[in-house]
């Protein structure tokens, strides 16, 4: 199959997964996270107190540095069983929370999006667990002025 | 590969200026005693496959003048290491006596006495016997000549042909694998219409088509719709009984340091990972004899990713035109990844022969030779077509625009003699407070007390982007570019360094600490009047090269060919370098040469 019909396909499928009361439910649960300016307090509202550590089973795909900070391809994924959520923070965005996905049991969780960035920061891919635990991945992207290369 | 890393002694020269230091680790011996300079490039054969690699010729069809750095600083690992040595210290490590045929080809110093001595260096007429030379002895059918970019850039008739020039000039010469850089400033179209023209095979890893050109399916020719690589990434060659996989790495941050809108759909980066994964593939697929990387990503960045990658046994490499003479060993999981540069404009062909044996490669000879324009003869068929290209731009070139008593270059990571005169130039033409020149790396040199002809402002200045603007920036803005660029050529990360020196600047002075971390590292920004610069005070600032979006001024070798015309006869350069903190212990700087 060619790539670009897989990721029609792909894309089709995805829409279908997101079901109007799911959305509804995300909303009320966690609008307020994507409010606060920093990256902790939007960590602190959607996981409390709740313990993290890296873990290398957490993969977040970033480039070291943007060719356009206005879209940024990041992919996330992850081969730890049983999640339930992921979320996208960049720290020194001016609202840190970028996106949250909550997972199914038949979701394969690996993900791809395009984030805006205003200036170099870390990206940070936090994962939850059934067991309410946090596993984190953590990488700097690099936005520059760019220009003088030779 | 442990057998690799033994050091062998370089064979005497004393004709050439080496006093045979244990550095020239694996170098060829020499057929003959060195009685004539023409037995320079007369190399005993060794093993059983030979690597031919030129980079960065820029369109060098000619001879030129090319005056190697004074500045090019390394920190942290990569502190005092090539290509990180410059001057005395670069003589001192491979041995060069002063006055010599190799200082005036490796090094910056004695060069205005040695340029006069020893003439020009280059040109492709020349590189067409030399490599005919150096694959007819050793046999055709073992041999692989490799061009590693920035060879379609650089000169008044590469930008009139738009790269053609030089895709029949390196037909002519016969390359066998090619990738890119600068090759990517012309547009799309025009690259895939080259490509189409060009003999060689063009390889490259890490160029993917974007996800949204390849869902609309609007890029034709993608060599991998499943992977989106827009290129193969890699080839087989059959060198005598072995097979050789050279996999193609393109410089991996074209579209941040040159312009994105001439090529909208493609996507670069370095792709470690997805490297790792081609050479896996290529082990398990091919079971190649040797796997030899043709790469633009520069020094640094070449030997981060020979630690980080495991499974190349060499690294051909070009980007930051560093003439280094010797293969420097990088350790990775697996190995031992070797790493060179074969320097730049047409002054080096790097000669890598290859003792392959089992599956292995067991030993090889590495020399980086100079191409003495003088002592070798022009290759005919060569010197017509150049003579063919040049025709009809003939008179422009030649027309002499100026004179100078002091040598004008470029090279190193600060302004050099000949970015001060396009950055006054800038200034008094633009009526600008403050000019700013980008730190390209290639624009030859002119020896003190020849004629600035136009030819050699467009070696400074030829590409497409050339336009030049006039604009009102604040104070902060000119700190945050400088801490940006200086970020981009200091950051210790090399993967974070997106490659280029530092912008050139005029009506400026500053302090840098390179040591330091992005924001901290420019202080005591001031005019030239020695007034300080105030952050929320606006400037006009006068420049060209534009990234982003295409500038509305004039192209820049008009502004430098106006100031020059103007002036007639330049006496003397006040450098407008920063001062630089913490230098005077490192390598990579011959103080003695610095703002003289």
């Amino acid at each position: 199959m060619q790539r670009r019909n897989f990721i029609k396909i792909g894309g089709f499928i995805a829409l279908g997964v997101l079901s109007p009361s799911l959305y509804a439910g995300f909303l009320e649960d966690h609008a307020k996270a994507f409010t606060f300016k920093s990256a902790p307090e939007a960590m602190g509202d959607l996981y409390g107190q709740a313990k993290s550590a890296a873990d290398s089973k957490v993969e977040l795909k970033v480039p070291d540095i943007a060719e356009n900070g206005g879209a940024v391809p990041v992919t996330i994924s992850t081969t730890l069983s049983d999640v339930v959520e992921m979320s996208l923070f960049v720290e020194k965005n001016p609202y840190p929370l970028i996106a949250v996905w909550q997972i199914n049991e038949n979701t394969i969780p690996d993900f791809s999006t395009r984030i805006r960035m205003g200036e170099t920061s870390n990206v940070v891919l936090v994962v939850k667990t059934k067991d309410g635990t946090l596993h984190t991945a953590t990488k700097e992207v690099k936005v520059t002025v760019g220009g003088c290369g030779g | 590969m442990s057998s690799l890393n033994r050091r062998e002694f370089f064979y005497l020269l004393s004709i050439l200026g080496l006093s045979g230091t244990s550095v020239f680790a694996n170098s060829h011996k020499r057929l003959y005693g060195i009685n004539k300079l023409e037995d320079y490039y007369n190399l005993e054969n060794f093993g059983n496959a030979r690597l031919l690699h030129i980079t960065d010729t820029h369109a060098q069809l000619m001879p030129v003048y090319f005056r190697e750095p004074s500045v090019n600083l390394g920190y942290g690992s990569n502190f005092g290491k090539p290509p990180h040595i410059v001057g005395s210290n670069f003589a001192k490590r491979y041995g060069i006596t002063s006055g010599s045929k190799m200082e005036y080809a490796l090094t910056c110093l004695n060069y205005d006495e040695n340029a006069k001595r020893f003439n020009r260096v280059g040109g492709f007429a020349q590189i067409k016997t030399l490599v005919d030379h150096l694959s007819g002895n050793f046999g055709k059918d073992k041999t692989l000549f490799l061009d590693g970019g920035d060879t379609w850039q650089g000169s008044w008739t590469s930008l009139q042909t738009r790269g053609k020039d030089m895709v029949e000039a390196l037909n002519i010469l016969g390359v066998d694998v090619c990738t890119g850089h600068w090759e990517f400033t012309y547009t799309q179209q025009e690259i895939m219409d080259n490509i189409k023209l060009l003999k060689s095979e063009f390889i490259a890893q890490n160029v993917f088509v974007k996800e949204e050109a390849l869902m609309e399916g609007s890029v034709a020719n993608v060599f991998d719709e499943e992977s989106g690589r827009m290129f193969k990434p890699y080839s087989m060659k059959k060198m005598g009984n072995n097979r050789v996989a050279v996999i193609g790495q393109a410089f991996p941050y074209t579209t941040i340091a040159n312009p994105q809108r001439f090529i909208p759909n493609w996507s670069f980066g370095i792709k470690p990972e997805e490297m790792q994964q081609l050479i896996n593939t290529i082990q398990e697929k091919e079971k190649p004899d040797a796997i030899i990387c043709l790469s633009h990503n520069g020094y640094d960045v070449d030997k981060k990713m020979a630690e980080v990658v495991s499974g190349i046994d060499f690294i051909l490499g070009g980007h930051t035109h560093d003439g280094v003479p010797e293969a420097y060993p990088v350790k990775n999981a697996t190995g031992t990844t070797y790493v060179m540069n074969s320097g730049s404009n047409g002054k080096f062909i790097s000669v890598l022969d290859l003792e392959i044996k089992n599956k292995k490669v067991v030993d090889f000879r590495y020399t980086l030779l100079p191409v003495f324009s003088d002592i070798v003869p022009e290759d005919k068929v060569m010197k017509a077509y150049i003579e063919t290209v040049r025709a009809p731009y003939k008179a422009l070139l030649e027309k002499k625009i100026a004179t100078t008593d002091e040598t004008l270059y470029r090279r190193g990571n600060f302004n050099g003699t000949f970015d001060q005169i396009i950055c006054d130039a800038l200034r008094e033409v633009k009526g600008a407070d403050i000019s700013m020149s980008p730190g390209f790396r290639w624009g030859t040199s002119v020896p003190m007390g020849q004629a600035i002809t136009f030819e050699d402002i467009a070696t400074q200045t030829a590409m497409t982007y050339p336009e030049t603007y006039l604009r009102e920036v604040k104070g902060s803005d000119i700190h945050l570019i400088l801490e940006d660029v200086a970020d981009n050529l200091f950051n210790e990360d090399p993967f974070m360094q997106q490659g280029g020196d530092m912008v050139r600047t005029g009506g400026l002075s500053y302090t840098i600490d390179p040591m330091k971390k992005i924001g901290q590292r420019i202080t005591n920004l001031k005019l030239s009047s020695g007034k300080e610069i105030e952050a929320t005070k606006v400037y006009k600032l006068a420049g060209w090269s534009t990234v982003g979006s295409q500038s509305e001024g004039e192209p820049i070798w008009d502004t430098v060919s106006k100031y020059l015309e103007d002036h007639k006869h330049i006496k003397s350069i006040k450098l407008e370098s920063p001062d630089i903190i913490g230098v005077k212990d490192n390598p990579g700087i011959e103080l003695s040469l610095y703002k003289r």
